[in-house]
């Protein structure tokens, strides 16, 4: 039996089978943590049973639908790690009310989703993971049951979440048709004969789900508003999870089902790359909601990894690049989204004008946010400076220097509406004289999110290690 | 392969009617300013389009493998019916009015 393979996932999974009656039976106040709680400790264990991975040697199972390699192992504790920051921050929003033990088991039943999907080596596994990451990513956004923006925001991400997907599903038949198979490298060698036209109508059509998940233009209208409708640490945890799976999954399947560039995809994703970076940071320059702001930032960030993808043949240095940036990616937006969460729990609001002299009535959180935003812009010694510099070096490595030039001119936009964050922070004359700590599952996520951000700028290797195992992929 | 007056049903034509399916279901979702229940029927409409290619990709290539597929999009089918009913049913109960053009508290 090939059970071995999926200890980590049917770890995850059957916690979170089981705790769906638990969470029914964890009314009373003081047991209501339980859930998140128990849901931690299982990430823990499935973090334990994946890292040894990164040392296998590439296989298969499941009849060669499932794939046991380190690229997998790398993705898989990289959406691990963001759902252990997700579940503390999480479980303080919902504190006290009749949601808290039904948030972690949303989302465990995504992590479940997004890691497979790191490791499907079939067509119809994709279909099923990628539904399996949405569906629990809309519950934890409807979970906010009396709010009117998360309830339009959950409306927003179900219609487009399952127009793009069903789109993608119509492109992955044509991959079956057109090679008889629904395994990945049986459709990477059947292609290379296949008529070039219909090869591509399944290529646009494939990238349209993966690029609603990665936010990628022109499938991101749904990022902004659904992250600003929804409440703080689901923003984070939409902004990465899915996010980080829809790239694990996109490099399998351009690298295994369409290898050589079949259909010159590398060129197809550079445009999009750069169209996407543009956009992002172009429309993040007018934002007053820092949510929508750091949506905006979201896609932006997602065109810089896209950069790094569109290279991922070419360059040898594109594969740990994109698993480094996400990584940092994953510190830094979970440690921005940690503080706007308290921002927004003491305010009552996610405005430019909530942070306004934050720097002097809560110290710690200001310097957090400030430290996830300039790392997110690209300032050394921080995570987010380190990424940038292997993604650009990658884009010139491959060939792309066009596209590196483009990304550093957005990187050089983008400084300026965070900076506006930190100035509103630091120097704006303050507003609110009170700030009240809004509890310790905030600060758990808001410190190992920032370490991790400081960890990974000063010490990259850290970070590069790990990643650089995990570009060993099943071929 | 069935024959209708005369002319033979193959593989091509099976396809256009998905596709058709498909296009049926993308514009009922972009050109509706109704109600939100057409935007569901309408992403039931696609995965029908995929369950038909499906189906005649298997009939042709003689492989069944694309016809369990089709079982299982049918289960996802059925379990996004039943999620984006839920999320619908919560909104009306918070707004009082699932009518598209109500759908804009966020703009930007």
């Amino acid at each position: 039996m090939d059970l071995g393979a999926v200890v980590p996932e049917m770890i995850l999974a059957a916690l979170a089978l089981v705790l769906v009656p638990v969470a029914g039976w964890a009314r009373a106040p003081r047991w209501r943590t339980a859930p998140a709680v128990l849901a931690g400790l299982g990430v823990i264990a499935a973090m334990g049973f994946t890292a040894p991975m990164l040392w296998a040697t590439p296989t298969e199972a499941f009849c060669g639908t499932y794939a046991v390699d380190p690229f997998r192992a790398a993705y898989q504790l990289l959406l691990e790690l963001g759902a252990l920051l997700t579940l503390p921050m999480l479980a303080a929003h919902f504190r006290g009310h009749a949601q808290e033990p039904h948030a972690p088991i949303a989302v465990l039943f995504a992590l479940v989703g997004a890691m497979g999907l790191a490791a499907s080596l079939d067509l119809g596994l994709i279909v099923l993971f990628l539904q399996m990451v949405s569906f629990p990513s809309y519950i934890l956004v409807v979970l906010a049951r009396t709010d009117r923006r998360a309830q339009e925001a959950a409306l927003k991400y179900f219609i487009y979440g399952a127009v793009a997907l069903a789109v993608m599903a119509y492109g992955l038949t044509f991959l079956f048709g057109l090679t008889g198979s629904l395994n990945l490298r049986a459709i990477g060698a059947g292609l290379a004969g296949a008529d070039p036209a219909w090869v591509a109508v399944a290529l646009g059509l494939v990238l349209v789900g993966y690029g609603f998940e990665a936010t990628v233009v022109p499938f991101q209208f749904w990022a902004p508003d659904v992250f600003q409708g929804a409440s703080a640490p689901v923003s984070g945890f939409i902004s990465v999870v899915p996010k980080v799976a829809a790239f694990a999954g996109l490099l399998r399947l351009l690298l295994e089902a369409m290898p050589h560039g079949l259909s010159s995809w590398p060129l197809l994703l550079a445009l999009l790359a750069a169209a996407t970076m543009s956009w992002g940071n172009l429309v993040a320059l007018r934002q007053r909601s820092l949510k929508r702001m750091l949506a905006y930032s979201s896609i932006a960030q997602a065109g810089y990894v896209l950069m790094a993808v569109a290279v991922a043949e070419r360059a040898a240095g594109a594969f740990g690049a994109v698993g480094f940036y996400l990584l940092a990616y994953l510190f830094m937006n979970l440690g921005a989204f940690a503080v706007v969460a308290q921002v927004e729990r003491a305010g009552g609001s996610d405005s430019l004008r909530a942070v306004r002299g934050l720097g002097r009535r809560a110290p710690w959180p200001a310097v957090a946010l400030t430290l996830a935003l300039l790392s997110l812009a690209g300032i050394p010694p921080l995570a987010g400076f380190a990424g940038k510099v292997l993604l650009l070096g990658a884009a010139i490595d491959g060939g792309m220097a066009w596209l590196a030039v483009i990304a550093a001119i957005n990187m050089a936009v983008a400084l300026f509406y965070y900076v506006r964050v930190v100035a509103e922070m630091y120097f704006a004359p303050e507003e609110r004289a009170t700030f009240a700590a809004p509890g310790a599952g905030y600060a758990l996520s808001t410190v190992v999110a920032t370490a991790g951000t400081l960890a990974l700028g000063i010490l990259p290797a850290l970070g590069l290690v790990p990643i650089g195992l995990g570009t060993n992929l099943l071929r | 392969m069935l024959a209708v007056g005369g002319l033979p049903v193959g593989l091509g034509h099976y396809l256009t009617v998905a596709a058709i399916l498909l296009v049926l279901g993308v514009f009922g979702i972009f050109l509706n300013r109704k109600n939100v229940i057409i935007i569901l029927m309408s992403i039931e409409l696609i995965l029908l389009s995929v369950n038909l290619n499906l189906v005649a990709f298997s009939a042709a290539l003689g492989d069944l493998v694309g016809q369990v597929f089709a079982m299982f999009v049918l289960t996802v089918a059925a379990a996004e019916a039943a999620i984006g009913l839920a999320v619908v049913v919560v909104y009306f109960r918070n707004r009082g009015s699932i009518q598209v053009e109500d759908v804009n508290l966020m703009k930007g």
